[in-house]
């Protein structure tokens, strides 16, 4: 009950965190110079026809009252037209936002498991060779930027030796799955479908790979000071000093604790993905949220800005909430300290 | 050390197990795109674009647009190499004595791609939306058509407010709308009974008649088109199947796709590294053509300093024209006039040099040579184009040498088009490149000088000078082609010592293109048409696949 209420409280502030966030960037949005109508029809467009648009989409109105027309739209899940594809923003969110959440899904949990593997190699091989190439492998992928890694990935994978589909779409032209989730890896498994399922994976590896690696590394990094603080704790010594097998004492009394840490930046990877994927999704042609949001900010297309934010914005929200829950699952004195 | 070795094998297992199932085309899926997929065994020309177009006639009228819709849609006539028209949909045509209509027979034996028969109400259809709209191409015809009436099946009438010598001109530009298809799909919007004019239907599907039909458009992605087979006019046999068009086109992209062989033609915004490191690659040429587009300075003539004729022809005396036409556009030819020498109405307007001493001489007659530093010149350089900041930098450095301050700024094109909008906003020099809206001297004189449409990014100049504006619409209104191209000719002596705007190179345009398998005829400069968009004329372009 006492974990029920505090995820009750987190979301209602973060629904306070939300309107704020989009109150700052509708501002913002507003205020950056260009005539919204004028980037919407075109150069040129009479003034007549410039004012008729004005007028049906409430730019002559004041700021907070434009707001106010844009709020009550988006409760409606109605955020307005997109001056750049000039559908409606919420078709295009539908429409490029699970090409997004695919990658930033495969970007960030199976390395989870990398991440956690050599933080805890490097751990349990303190100043050994597998200790140094951690390290050295960890400073040279978290100082790359993502963008490096696509373009290294596209040169190599693509050109030098072009054995994998790096850019141009999620699937190959052979496969037509059913339309489930928009995740294309799942919708395929769930049709019977294992060959475009694997297609579908081979198009997701390279720019989930370049979106993850530096992430990975970092989180193996910290994997790793973690666990060298928790090894010289009492407890540990204690139970080594019992007999428990190292392996056990690792697993059983060292891994748990260690990861809490890890499992906190996890999740704030996890959500920065969303925002940070556009050079990725650019790169590799890659019909995401991402990409939509940078072309709309480079086109001052007010509208798709506004719920593209608001979007990613919910995602950072759930995703801590998600990473509290995690926490607390990891750490019962969380949920003691919650109780009391 | 054993478990690592042990993973660095199952590694190298599963690299090797993934070179076994390499797959480097991209796919289609259930109601979903991936980029620029195709079934048709490789019979698929494939270019890029900076961003997915508008294909709706009455919205697109950029590049991009353009592109597509010369395929999909059959325009009422047809632009010629030499920038004259000939008949298409429209099979001749007269005008009346006072000038004002024109009445067009239209074919009789045309189908749309939904199977509609094309009638000249279809045609009366498409000029009454694009003006009840006044989006994409309306401005061509917003200030100048009064009424529109289809008179039976096959005549059309337009009737103008003025005599409009450059009405037919403009018309390559009306690309024709199954009227009752669209009318089926019309949507909720601001138009009275017309709903949405059918916008949210033409956003993802084609009305047309013409070469190619839609077959898939993605948003933010790409459109893909098949080949009418139905077509009223003959195609040639190697004309592609399909075609598509990418609307992404980041360099590393574009040149990794053109090595794989999955894009068949490169877009003209790729740097000249990007096309000469292409052209070095088997299979790959460069093709060079002049589709009259001019790569200009534009002058803003209301702005300090730049408001003084002797500072404008200073800076045409600063640019280094060799290290533009040579290097920045590589083998462009300098131009000698605003217009260009593909466009009917061309003459020789000046010929500026780069010479350091006659730019001193010219700011020191001008009213602001005592204090010149207190007015700094902003020059700005479209951010989506990276060739152009070296004409900027090529300013600042000789400017740096004779004592002149130049800001360069970089402005992204959204900017460029809203900061074009007041003469206060507007950077003095804006490099800015494009070719007429038609292939006649009008089509600038109109859409870049005349000031009864200032405030676009293409009339930035703000001259505000009446007797301009009277000689333009003069020009404009007559009829008989000779007595226009004269009335053109005045017009650049008029403008030669006032150097409004800095022409300083006919842009050749560069595309690599897989020349082992494409006859890339669109933009061979023996054939092309010198019409914005028509490099990508699909039935110029050939494709042989068993080459590829």
């Amino acid at each position: 009950m006492s974990l029920l209420k505090s995820i009750l409280k987190r979301l209602a502030s973060a629904l306070v965190v939300l309107l704020g966030l989009t109150i700052i960037i509708f501002v913002l949005m507003r205020i950056v110079p260009g005539d919204p109508a004028r980037l919407a029809l075109g150069a040129n467009v009479t003034e007549d026809v410039l004012e008729k648009y004005r007028e049906a989409n409430h730019l002559n109105e004041s700021l907070p009252m434009q707001y106010v027309y844009w709020l009550t739209g988006a409760l409606r899940g109605d955020f307005g037209m997109s001056a750049v594809t000039k559908r409606a923003v919420i078709q295009d969110i539908t429409d490029f936002a699970p090409a997004t959440i695919e990658l930033v899904l495969w970007a960030g949990f199976p390395p989870i498991l990398a991440a956690l593997f050599l933080g805890v190699t490097s751990a349990q091989h303190k100043n050994k060779w597998q200790d140094y190439l951690c390290r050295f492998l960890g400073y040279i992928f978290v100082a790359t930027p993502t963008f490096v890694f696509a373009v290294l990935f596209v040169l190599v994978f693509g050109y030098w030796l072009p054995v994998m589909p790096t850019i141009g779409g999620r699937l190959s032209p052979s496969f037509v799955i059913p339309d489930i989730t928009g995740l294309y890896v799942l919708d395929a498994l769930l049709g019977g479908q294992p060959a475009a399922a694997w297609d579908a994976f081979l198009h997701l590896l390279f720019p989930a790979l370049a979106l993850a690696l530096g992430k990975t590394m970092q989180e193996a990094r910290i994997t790793r000071s973690s666990m060298l603080q928790n090894a010289d704790k009492d407890y540990i010594t204690m139970v080594t000093s019992q007999g428990v097998p190292q392996s056990v004492v690792n697993r059983k009394f060292l891994l748990k604790p260690s990861v809490i840490p890890t499992v906190t930046i996890i999740g704030m990877d996890i959500a920065t993905m969303f925002g940070n994927a556009f050079l990725v999704e650019r790169i590799f042609n890659w019909p995401g949220l991402s990409s939509y949001g940078m072309t709309a900010i480079l086109n001052k297309d007010t509208n798709a800005v506004c719920a593209v934010v608001l979007i990613i914005g919910l995602a950072f929200t759930l995703t801590s909430i998600a990473v509290d829950i995690v926490a607390m699952i990891l750490d019962p004195r969380m949920r003691q300290k919650r109780t009391r | 050390m054993k478990k690592f070795i042990a993973s660095l094998l199952c590694a190298a297992m599963v690299v090797t197990l993934f070179a076994g199932c390499s797959k480097s085309s991209s796919g289609t899926s259930d109601g979903t795109a991936s980029g620029g997929g195709s079934g048709d065994g490789g019979n698929i020309v494939r270019y890029t674009l900076t961003t997915t177009p508008q294909i709706d006639p009455g919205v697109g009228a950029d590049l991009g647009a353009a592109t597509v819709l010369i395929n999909i849609y059959d325009p009422l006539v047809m632009p010629k190499k030499d920038g004259s028209v000939e008949p298409w949909i429209a099979k001749d045509w007269k005008v009346s004595d006072d000038g004002k209509t024109w009445t067009f027979t239209i074919r009789d034996d045309v189908k749309f791609h939904s199977g509609n028969p094309l009638t000249a109400g279809d045609v009366a259809y498409t000029m009454q939306r694009l003006l009840d709209m006044g989006e994409g191409f309306g401005y061509l015809f917003n200030s100048t058509i009064e009424e529109v009436r289809a008179v039976d099946d096959t005549t059309v009438e337009f009737v103008c407010n003025k005599t409009a010598g450059t009405l037919l001109a403009t018309l390559v530009r009306l690309y024709i709308l199954d009227s009752k298809l669209v009318e089926e799909n019309y949507g909720q919007g601001d138009y009275g009974d017309k709903g949405d004019y059918g916008k949210a239907f033409l956003l993802e599907n084609d009305a047309g008649s013409g070469p190619y039909k839609v077959k898939e458009y993605a948003a933010n992605s790409h459109v893909l088109c098949e080949q009418n087979t139905d077509y009223w006019n003959e195609l040639d046999p190697n004309a592609p199947k399909e075609f598509g068009a990418i609307g992404s086109n980041e360099a590393v992209t574009v040149k990794t796709m053109m090595e794989r062989k999955e894009l068949e033609l490169t877009d003209k915004y790729q740097t000249s590294e990007t096309i000469n490191s292409l052209g070095k690659v088997d299979g790959i040429d460069i093709m060079e053509t002049n589709t009259g587009d001019i790569m200009y300075l534009l002058l803003n003539n209301s702005k300090a300093p730049t408001d003084d004729p002797h500072v404008r022809k200073a800076l045409a005396y600063m640019m280094d024209y060799d290290v533009v036409c040579n290097d920045i556009f590589p083998n462009s030819k300098k131009a000698d006039s605003i217009i260009s020498q593909t466009s009917l109405g061309h003459k020789k307007m000046n010929d500026y040099s780069f010479d350091i001493e006659k730019a001193k001489e010219e700011i020191a007659q001008s009213k602001y040579a005592d204090n010149i530093t207190d007015y700094p010149i902003e020059v700005c350089w479209v951010a989506e184009t990276p060739d152009r900041e070296k004409l900027a930098l090529l300013i600042q450095a000789a400017a740096d040498q004779i004592g002149v301050k130049v800001n360069v700024v970089k402005t992204p094109w959204a900017s460029v088009i809203e900061n074009s909008s007041s003469p206060e906003s507007t950077a003095n020099v804006t490099t800015t490149g494009f070719a007429a809206d038609y292939p006649e001297a009008g089509g600038v004189f109109d859409s870049a000088l005349s000031s009864k449409k200032a405030g676009t990014w293409m009339n930035c100049c703000w001259i505000n000078d009446d007797k301009l504006d009277g000689m333009i619409d003069e020009a404009l209104s007559t009829i008989d082609t000779d007595e226009r191209v004269a009335k053109y000719e005045a017009i650049q002596d008029y403008l030669a010592d006032q150097c409004v705007m800095i022409p300083l190179a006919e842009e050749t345009l560069r595309f690599a293109y897989q020349s082992s398998y494409v006859d890339y005829n669109a933009a061979d400069p023996e054939y092309s048409i010198p019409v914005m968009g028509y490099v990508n004329y699909m039935p110029n372009i050939k494709i042989y696949p068993d080459k590829k």
